[in-house]
């Protein structure tokens, strides 16, 4: 889809949340193979930034490339939610089906899989992960550790080219939070990572970015 | 539901409890009024006030507009069924159900926007302050604050979710899919709100409070309980399309 060129290309991105504005003049590039982390205190704009690589806050300025294309409208977007992949902060909030192997599977659904491929495909997502035994398990039955790998599972069900991650290691034990950054490492793909966590920029991050405050 | 309404200051108790006051008893009276005529120059008072309060910042104009185009639906709601009476040859117009149906229109503009008016800025927590202290049951004062806080978290939860879906590419469409996957998360949503009450039971037991002693049945597990009431809620919708 794109050979050469970045990934992600943003160009004088203006970004506000609630009516103000959080993200100014910000250029943002990411390529094939690069983990990148977005730095930043609290409120200044990181979970702004990722959602709106997949369209979900409006641009209030400048210009933005996924994967080749400009995206402006919803129309741009949405057939990029997939190969862009969101991992959003609580885990809660995107685990969607009754068990673990059917929320995996609701992504390939929503691709156009049949019930027995997406299935398929969701199992395979949990055992490369390492958590096929809990394929059958509710979702709101899991501890905050696997409700993050279950939330990671959904999202690499859809064979993302871009991981999109917020806080991925927030509120994790050290065992849960190694086992994450592992999957994540393993993966092999290209990311944008927003965490205050040292470990996580430690064991990830090829290049570093920081979010200063939008002038008042 | 939006709980947050614009930063103003909360007016002193008695005040708030004037407001109120005049509101209800403004209310009832209105609702006695048998004279369109009366009923007119109510709505047209009524009006005023609202956009005048919209002129000093406390009423956003566009959130005055959206609550008279609510209220109005209701009334065009009325107006489909009232005025029409069910005889041998169909439906006929009925002048006596054309009338209350105008005096139902007239009396229900009138209530709101003079409740809108007398109750601009105020956010459900002021309100149930201040009909605690007209003498409103403290219960009741509370349950009606919870109401309107757990109305806003449901409605957070339902967009989190909806975001979620979005983003592993769920687009709603006229078909199958969409309606399963809708029930899917109207159970979500009753997951979410059960599992918020058990945590919120637990704070409020961490603090001490007494609760009657809990019956020893043992509940239904979370996500059959949900699934159960989306399904009834959607049969319950079908029938009643279908009847």
């Amino acid at each position: 889809m794109n050979a050469a060129g970045p990934l992600i290309l943003g160009r004088g991105l203006r970004l506000a949340r609630a009516g103000k504005v959080v993200v100014e003049a910000f250029d943002l590039e990411l390529h094939a193979g690069e983990r990148l982390f977005v730095l930043g205190a609290s409120g200044t704009g990181k979970t702004t930034l990722l959602h709106s690589l997949l369209g979900f806050v409006p641009l209030a300025g400048g210009e933005l490339q996924l994967l080749g294309r400009t995206c402006r409208s919803e129309q741009d977007f949405a057939p990029l939610r997939g190969p862009l992949g969101l991992l959003f902060q609580d885990a809660g909030d995107q685990l969607f089906g009754p068990t673990v192997a059917e929320d995996a599977a609701f992504g390939p659904l929503n691709r156009g899989a049949s019930a027995a491929e997406a299935r398929e495909i969701a199992l395979q997502t949990l055992a490369r992960i390492g958590i096929a035994h809990l394929a059958e398990r509710p979702v709101h039955a899991l501890s905050g550790g696997e409700q993050r790998l279950a939330a990671l599972a959904g999202v690499l069900a859809m064979s993302p080219q871009v991981l999109l991650l917020d806080e991925p290691t927030t509120g994790l034990d050290e065992a849960a939070s190694e086992r994450l950054l592992g999957v994540l490492a393993d993966s092999g793909l290209s990311m944008i990572v927003a965490s205050h966590d040292p470990a996580c920029v430690g064991a990830l991050a090829t290049r570093r970015i920081t979010l200063a405050p939008a002038p008042r | 539901m939006r709980t947050a309404l614009p930063a103003t200051a909360t007016p002193p108790a008695p005040r708030l409890r004037l407001r109120l006051g005049t509101a209800v008893g403004i209310s009832v009276l209105l609702s006695q009024l048998t004279s369109p005529g009366l009923l007119l120059a109510a709505c047209a008072a009524g009006l005023l006030l609202a956009l005048a309060a919209s002129a000093n910042g406390v009423l956003p104009l566009h959130s005055l507009l959206r609550r008279i185009a609510s209220v109005n639906l209701f009334v065009a709601m009325l107006w489909l069924t009232l005025p029409w009476a069910l005889q041998g040859g169909g439906p006929q117009w009925s002048e006596a159900g054309a009338h209350h149906a105008l005096l139902i229109s007239l009396r229900t503009n009138a209530v709101a926007l003079g409740c809108m008016a007398l109750l601009a800025g105020l956010d459900a927590f002021a309100i149930a302050r201040a009909a605690a202290g007209l003498g409103l049951p403290s219960r009741l004062a509370r349950l009606l604050v919870l109401t309107v806080r757990y109305l806003g978290v449901l409605d957070d939860t339902r967009r989190r979710i909806d975001l979620a879906m979005r983003a592993r590419g769920f687009r709603p469409g006229a078909n199958r899919r969409t309606v399963a996957v809708l029930a899917q998360q109207l159970a979500l949503i009753l997951v979410h709100a059960m599992l918020r009450a058990e945590r919120v039971d637990l704070a409020l037991r961490a603090r001490a409070f007494a609760t009657a002693p809990q019956p020893a049945t043992r509940a239904p597990r979370p996500w059959r309980w949900a699934a159960g009431t989306a399904a009834l809620c959607l049969g319950s919708s079908l029938l009643w399309l279908l009847r």
